[in-house]
């Protein structure tokens, strides 16, 4: 690492960053498939028919909204907190 | 497999394996360039293993959960085969309709910050 100039050491952190992110979005996802699944998936057949279906995608929607929430009421604390 | 364990590292100065542009070197292989590609390949590749056995890993349980209800036996019978099968099928169907909407709502959400048609 020591060898390499400001550009090339900026461009690994950016690369960096990169993965870090892609990993946080795909434990998201990994999650949510679990929860989803759990919740609506039934055990007969080998396909996924189309009760499950919209169930998984309200789950889906509901989800992705709970984790905004999650992450409003995260800030507003911190915000709080700095009063 | 035993590839990637015996020939990894620096010394790329009379093997065949790199298959990149030896330009960038001057002699000295050891500060990157083809070592750490192959590094990186061979990372990437466990990654991957350790993946697909975390898949198997959740989806035994899951299955095991959802399918083996009765006191334990010695063998499993059809209607829980057929149970593990479907609960392995219909993962892999969440997944992709997961992923699917996901992908969707990304395409969306860029047409709509993008340009307007």
């Amino acid at each position: 690492m020591n060898q390499l100039t400001a550009e090339q050491r900026q461009a690994v952190l950016q690369q960096a960053q990169q993965e870090a992110n892609q990993r946080i979005m795909q434990d998201m996802i990994q999650k949510m498939v679990k929860t989803c699944f759990t919740k609506c998936a039934g055990t007969s057949g080998d396909r996924l028919d189309s009760r499950e279906q919209s169930c998984i995608a309200s789950c889906q929607d509901q989800y992705l909204e709970t984790r905004d929430q999650v992450q409003k009421s995260l800030q507003q604390r911190q915000s709080n907190g700095m009063n | 497999m035993a590839g990637w364990f015996g020939g990894g590292g620096g010394d790329n100065n009379g093997s065949d394996n790199s298959t990149g542009d030896k330009s960038f070197s001057t002699g000295e292989d050891f500060s990157g360039g083809g070592g750490a590609a192959e590094l990186q390949q061979m990372s990437m590749m466990l990654q991957q293993q350790m993946l697909i056995q975390q898949v198997i890993n959740d989806l035994s349980d899951r299955s095991y959960e959802k399918c083996i209800t009765s006191r334990p036996s010695d063998t499993l019978n059809g209607t829980q085969v057929a149970c593990i099968s479907s609960t392995v099928n219909k993962w892999l169907d969440t997944n992709e309709f997961i992923n699917g909407r996901l992908g969707k709502k990304a395409q969306q959400q860029q047409q709509q910050g993008g340009q307007q048609y």
